[in-house]
């Protein structure tokens, strides 16, 4: 009998079940459960969808596809793909081009899915609140407009042209098709015009989405758009709030000691990918040469010695004419090439105010913004336009290709344009032959990834690839 | 003929002494074996009493007995017999050897049996295999011992882990490795730098469904069980030193790099490098210098261990000590392993009913390591060996070591010899059982344990290295430090039944629960900015402001998994003739949502022992036949993520403030990988014992395969890890032994072990491929299958490499779209070992040969220095071949067109090593007791990985992966060793 209530007992233990084996607590993970439910944590859900952007790919792509740099013999292979367009549905640079752009904006989806249900108990929090969800729709609108610049077919605002899938909610399984690019310039200035209504313009944090960067988003889409109109009046907006940095001022820029004329900037600190790293290594090796083609350029229409634009450009205590190495982002000694990415600058809106003008046959006013502009970097002359054609090649092949050198524009505007890219004999020496991209090229227009046309199959892929 | 006298002697004896009759009385003989020997320490117990003796040197025992007594002698490794004692007070007892193994005991899952008894799959490796070898790590010693098991070393550094593959690749996303399991205890797999192998009793690798299934959701890919040695009930204490000493040395490299003047001329063709645009006049000048760095990084090392061991046991009580010191230099500077481990065994019977037991090892190990081994960098001096230039020397005119941009050998040198990586390990593994017999016929058993281990990795640069001042942020050096500490629990609680009706049926039932935790915390930093007086040193780094940006980086984490089962296993015997086996388990993992937390797994098998039965009575060359067959289903839950049922977000900065941002998405309805396993053996010994072996057959199916299901990247992901598909592998296995001949002075045995496994993927899900890395996940084809574009040549009119199209045809246009899967697997269809062991008087020889074919492996290594592109480093003689004017028929195009991956750099790397030699020398056991000091007294030379017969073209066909990248080889160790015991 005893033995019986012994063996009972044991069969007790042996089968009490501990549960605490597999239902385990998540120490030190964050489930979506509990991962947003105060304002404080949206405020770090924001953060996340800022730190999310890369900011210096489009740098990367615009710099080394054009004929802004030159390939030294010694690479060995960094950026070789891209810069001599040996580019495939596989390519890795424009396959992390679409899918960061839409972690970005998948990231930003989330905020927005739970945001409303999160209840705000003080007016300041009610007021973070509404900055948080303009923020993530302003760098929805942003990211789509990147996506569209790279993968639209054209950026004719057509509803025959294929853009590229608008994103507005939270999306796993689904498989979503192209929007037509008229559908993406729709989506887009919807969204900034809904990220304008919800916030503040006391909300001046330059490394941040304010309504000055909502502005001159909203401009430079109005430009790729076509809408001129839209483009003057939003540039005149931001000019009227950002002055032009001074030549003093634009050197400090790009050692992030000034933010004079930085509307929006990507803030960057020890640990951040470095963007010098699109040019040269952290230890000092070469990946690409600023170009021949590029050095005349700066040596020819910047005003010289009063030019400040002429040292930030190079590395000149680095450079010599066989070897001219960029300057725009040498980071500090202790983090070469770590540099905070400037997104939106006070001079681009003159530039966008200026083309948007000569476009709606406006020369005068044209030629003014670019006296103005001119004069902040040292310039006594004063510009004066007699067509159209003189003024957009002036402002676009010249001005534009100066003044935003390195800062990602030169592919965009070489396509909007429709130019042609034809690198000098010593630019292309190293480049396996990659010396001349005709406008028509299909490798004008990056590929969608093979990853995407792998999982999606409402997915189309541009014509060539 | 001193033995033949006494054998006579004793005959005379047995007839002559007939007489004396008492109650109690004295009985003597001797004891030898079948060859005529003497057997010292035999035991001879008188059955039913606890009194017992042991027999001296020469054989012989004198014990007091009454008449009608039994009395039954045993020896390890000896048939047991039992002498019935009538009124002769002589009996000489020869025991035969116990080659039948009908005893011989088999761990199987929570428990053992006999050979006969067993139904499942499983092969055992002795002690006598695995001790004594030198490699730091056990799991490399198992390669070539049991077929079915693939051992693939990756790496040569003293200590590194070994791929262990059981019956294939079970899995495509998931792990494919097996689980060990020490004393009951489940260990880390790949960690036994600061394991004791000579500690290990015996080895039972489970391979099918029906020894596995009693592991459950842990068990897929088949389970280690090791046994340690626990002593000996009524032994006398006994003492053993074991000593080894020796050397590693860098094995055949098989290729060759260009000399100074080769290289520089080269340069000189392609207009790039140091040679370009050189007259000879000044290649001359600069081809003086002819550094052979193979030299510079590769050196001879000490391989050394002292080990004490002290076994013993009364009626009541057993225990095994062990002490040892290992240490073993790499074959690459700075690369090294020293290790310390303590072990104590303990078991103690209570009573008739209970009994109690400890295990426990303790172990210190210290691992130095080379810089980014297995990688393609250039501080790897397993790459700097080949690429460095022959033309730049190590030293300058002043001495000091020639670092800088392009110093590619004296960057790599400097890194090794003034930089740091090491890890020092705590390991405790610790297990104690209870166990009682509650009632007639029910044993309650209880075992928990730990394995508990604690890293402390350290890596560093000096401020004044040239690798030290490229580190960002400071430029001026860095210092990293990660501890690690890793805990497993397990609790295992038994309640078994056991019985045999009318001598015929023997059943037995038993009921488990077991539970397992594991608990990993990590945490480290890295800090920047070294003072060059304390490099090394964790306080020689600066502080960090936002001025000088040397803000030192923090990291960590905490991880709890675990299992819960409960389960059970019923064995059925009838008259030893037939078998039946079956398991059932309950699995709950923390890994997966609640729906899917619980899996079931089972098994079934049975067993027919054909020569036990009558009509096998009359089949004289038959000694034993045995059929066996199983069917049953295992998991797998290993590699899946923690909480991956969950949507996680993770820490996100910006701006040097940090957020949150969703990290991956999760899958509630993830599930068990499931394999499903069939088996069918037929274990044989035949011709008197002389040749034994088992044959088997199996296929494995492994349903919902995790897969990564692809998403449209517009969701933010690229893929969820999710249940899909299917994949088969079959195989054939063979293991054989076959006693040549058997005498007192000469033995021989040849043995060899065989396993052909062919794997499919039957089903993908979502998709019918998909291309992982240099190879193709694809229906029909083998799991490591390479994918690249087929290579035809070089066109002797222009130099221009030539591919094949998908067609077929030739094209000098390359593209990827044109990529084959016709170039065989990275995993070997064919492997196994084969060797011979015996003895010739005194002297012991064994040596043991491993082979795989059917393997093909992508030669990284051939893109580098078989490319003229990269001539700015030093390139392969092969390069001496290149096209350079037309008409030349040359493998290798000019350097005016690009260098592409095809075919032409995937390799046969099918091979046949010759693992190890030992050759020793025992003294007999006449002399060694004359000295009145020791007992036993052996000495012994061995040397591992003699050479190798292979067609690749790198330093070592074999290796962990599909991609040769500068590994870490495998040295050649030559040691002689010596074993006294006291």
């Amino acid at each position: 009998m005893k033995n019986i209530f012994k063996f009972l007992f044991l069969v007790g233990i042996l089968f009490t079940s501990c549960e605490d084996a597999y239902n385990v607590a998540p120490d030190d993970e964050i489930l979506e459960a509990n991962a947003i439910t105060s304002v404080a944590d949206l405020e770090k859900a924001a953060l996340g969808v800022y730190g999310f952007i890369s900011g210096s790919n489009l740098i990367n792509y615009s710099s080394r596809f054009t004929d802004d740099l030159r390939l030294p013999a010694d690479n060995r292979g960094q950026g070789v793909q891209v810069h001599t367009w040996n580019i495939t549905a596989g390519n890795g640079t424009t396959t992390s081009l679409w899918s960061s752009l839409y972690n970005v904006i998948s990231r930003a989806n989330r905020v927005l899915n739970v945001i409303d249900g999160i209840s705000a108990n003080t007016p300041e929090e009610e007021l973070s609140k509404s900055r948080i969800k303009a923020e993530c729709i302003g760098l929805r609108a942003m990211c789509h407009f990147d996506l569209l610049r790279a993968f639209a077919e054209s950026y004719e605002d057509s509803n025959s042209v294929l853009g590229v899938p608008n994103i507005n909610s939270v999306v796993v399984f689904e498989q979503p098709s192209r929007n037509t690019v008229a559908e993406n310039y729709a989506f887009i200035n919807s969204d900034i015009e809904m990220a304008m209504g919800m916030l503040d313009a006391s909300f001046t944090d330059n490394t941040r989405l304010t309504t000055t960067a909502l502005s001159a988003l909203k401009a430079r889409v109005a430009l790729y758009q076509g809408q001129y109109e839209t483009a003057i009046s939003s540039a005149t907006d931001v000019i009227g709030a950002v002055a032009l940095a001074t030549t003093t001022e634009y050197v400090d820029i790009w050692t992030d000691a000034s933010d004079a004329e930085v509307i929006f900037k990507l803030k960057r600190t020890t640990g951040d990918g470095a963007v010098g790293t699109i040019f040269q290594d952290t230890n000092g090796d070469i990946f690409f040469f600023m170009s021949d083609s590029m050095l005349n350029h700066v040596f020819d229409n910047s005003t010289g010695a009063n030019d400040p634009r002429f040292g930030t450009m190079l590395d000149l205590p680095n450079s010599s004419f066989e070897e001219p190495v960029v300057g725009k982002y040498l980071g500090t000694d202790a983090n070469p090439g770590l540099n905070d990415i400037k997104i939106f600058r006070g001079s681009e809106l003159y530039l966008i105010r200026a083309e948007a003008y000569a476009r709606s046959g406006q020369f005068e006013m044209a030629a003014a913004d670019m006296t103005t502009l001119r004069a902040a970097r040292g310039a006594a002359e004063t510009t004066s336009y007699s067509s159209e054609e003189i003024a957009l090649f002036d402002i676009i092949e010249i001005e534009r290709r100066l003044e935003l050198g390195y800062e990602g524009h030169r592919y965009f505007d070489m396509r909007r344009q429709g130019l042609t890219i034809s690198r000098s004999e010593t630019d292309c020496e190293a480049a396996a032959g990659a010396c001349s991209l005709p406008s028509d090229d299909f490798k004008w227009i990056m590929p969608i990834p093979q990853a995407e046309l792998f999982a999606n199959e409402n997915m189309t892929q541009n014509t060539g690839y | 003929m001193k033995t033949k006298f006494s054998v006579v002697l004793t005959l005379l004896l047995v007839f002559a002494v007939q007489i004396s009759f008492a109650q109690q009385k004295t009985v003597s003989g001797t004891v030898t074996e079948d060859s005529g020997l003497p057997l010292p320490g035999a035991t001879i117990l008188n059955q039913g009493t606890s009194k017992g003796v042991t027999t001296d040197f020469d054989g012989k025992y004198s014990i007091s007995v009454s008449e009608g007594a039994t009395l039954v002698i045993s020896y390890v490794g000896m048939e047991s017999q039992s002498i019935s004692i009538g009124t002769s007070s002589i009996y000489n007892v020869t025991l035969i050897k116990d080659v039948s193994t009908l005893d011989e005991v088999i761990l199987v899952g929570y428990g053992s049996t006999s050979k006969a008894k067993v139904t499942g799959s499983i092969s055992t490796i002795s002690s006598e295999t695995i001790g004594q070898v030198p490699i730091g790590s056990f799991d490399q010693i198992l390669q070539g011992q049991a077929p079915g098991v693939q051992v693939f070393s990756g790496s040569g550094q003293p200590g590194a882990p070994a791929r262990v593959r059981i019956r294939g690749n079970g899995s495509i996303n998931g792990s494919s490795a097996p689980i060990y399991i020490v004393d009951g205890i489940q260990i880390t797999a790949g960690d036994f730098a600061s394991l004791n192998a000579n500690d290990f009793e015996t080895v039972s690798v489970l391979k099918d469904a029906a020894s596995t299934a009693s592991y459950g959701s842990r068990g897929a890919n088949g389970v280690i069980l090791i046994s340690t040695k626990k002593g000996n009930y009524n032994q006398k204490t006994a003492f053993t030193y074991k000593t080894q000493y020796g050397i590693t040395e860098v094995g055949n490299a098989p290729f060759a790099m260009m000399s100074s003047r080769e290289i520089l001329e080269f340069q000189r063709t392609v207009n790039s490098g140091a040679g370009a645009g050189l007259s000879d006049e000044e290649i001359t000048e600069l081809a003086t210098t002819n550094t052979n760095w193979k030299d510079v990084f590769f050196r001879t090392g000490i391989t050394q261990s002292h080990e004490v061991e002290i076994s013993g046991g009364d009626d009541d009580s057993r225990f095994f000590s062990s002490l040892s010191y290992f240490d073993q230099d790499g074959i690459a500077e700075r690369s090294n392993l020293q290790r310390f481990t303590i072990r104590t065994n303990y078991e103690n019977k209570v009573n008739s009913k209970t009994k109690f037991g400890i295990n426990t090892s303790l172990g210190f190990s210290k691992s130095n390591f080379i810089s980014s081994e297995n990688a393609i960098a250039l501080q790897n001096p397993f790459a700097a060996a080949y690429l460095a230039q022959p033309y730049q020397s190590l030293y300058d005119d002043e001495g000091n070591i020639q670092t800088g941009p392009g110093f590619t050998g004296g960057n790599s040198y400097e890194e090794l010899i003034k930089n740091g990586n090491n890890n020092q390990q705590v390991k405790i593994i610790a297990q104690g059982f209870f166990e009682t017999e509650l009632m007639k016929n029910i044993v309650f058993r209880t075992d928990l344990g730990i394995d508990y281990s604690q890293d402390n990795f350290i890596d560093f640069s000096g401020p004044n290295t040239y690798y030290g001042g490229i580190v960002t942020p400071g430029g001026e050096g860095d210092y990293g430090e990660s501890n690690n500490y890793n805990s497993r629990l397990t609790a295992t609680t038994k309640l078994g039944y056991s019985n045999v009706f009318n001598e015929k049926h023997s059943v037995d039932v038993s009921l488990f629960s077991e539970y397992y935790k594991q608990n990993f915390r990590s945490s480290g930093f890295r800090g920047y900015g070294i003072n060059p007086l304390l490099n090394g040193y964790a306080n020689g780094t600066t502080a960090g402001t936002p001025e000088n940006e040397l803000i030192p980086t923090i990291f960590g984490g905490k991880t709890v998994r675990g299992l819960f089962a409960a389960f059970a296993i019923a064995n059925y015997d009838y008259d030893s003739k037939y078998g039946f086996s079956a398991s059932l388990r309950r699995d709950a993992s923390s890994k997966f949502s609640d729906k899917n937390q619980w899996g079931t797994f089972y098994s079934v098998a049975g067993r027919w022992n054909i020569s036990n039965e009558e009509f096998m009575s009359d089949v004289s060359f038959v000694n034993n036949l045995k059929l066996r067959a199983s069917y049953g289903t295992s998991g797998n839950q290993a590699s899946v993520a923690d909480f991956a049922a969950e949507t996680r977000y993770g820490q996100i900065s910006y701006g040097g403030v940090n957020g949150i941002g969703v990290a991956s998405i999760g899958n509630p309805d993830l599930k068990w990988e499931t394999s499903v396993q069939s088996n069918i053996g037929l274990d044989f010994d035949l011709f008197d014992y002389k040749l034994s072996g088992t044959l088997e057959f199996y296929d494995n199916k492994t349903i919902d395969l995790f897969i990564d299901y692809s998403l449209s990247l517009t969701s933010g992901f690229s893929s969820l890890q999710s249940n899909a598909g299917s994949m088969r592998n079959s195989g054939v296995e063979l293991d054989l032994n076959y006693t040549v001949i058997n005498t007192e002075n000469f033995s021989l045995d040849l043995y060899g072990n065989f396993n052909y496994n062919k794997n499919e993927i039957l089903d993908l899900g979502q998709v019918s491929e998909f291309e992982s890395g240099t190879s193709i996940i694809r229906e029909g084809l083998s799991l490591g299958s390479h994918y690249v574009v087929g290579w035809a040549g070089v066109n002797p009119a222009n130099g221009e490499p030539l591919y094949y199209d998908l067609d077929g045809n030739v094209t000098n246009v390359f593209s990827d779209g044109n990529a084959t899967a016709n170039w065989g697997s990275s995993n070997p269809e064919y492997t196994g070992g084969y060797g011979l062991r015996g003895t010739l008087g005194n002297f012991d020889f064994s040596t043991l040969f491993t082979f795989a074919d059917e393997y093909y492996r992508f030669n990284n290594q051939s893109f580098f220095q078989e490319n003229a592109n990269f001539s700015q480093f030093n390139l392969s003689t092969v390069m001496n071949t290149m096209w350079t004017q037309p008409g030349d028929v040359t493998e290798v195009q000019s350097y005016l067109f690009p260098r592409q991956f095809s075919s032409k750099d995937i390799e046969d790397a099918s091979f046949t090593k010759w693992r190890n030699l030992t050759v020793g020398y025992t003294l007999p056991s006449k002399f060694a007791s004359k000295t009145n000091f020791f007992q036993s007294f052996r000495v012994y030379a061995q040397v591992q990985n003699l050479k190798t017969w292979t067609n690749f073209t790198g330093f070592d066909p074999e290796d962990d992966n599909n991609i040769a990248g500068y590994e870490y080889p495998m040295p050649t160790i030559y040691t002689v060793g010596l074993n006294i015991k006291f």
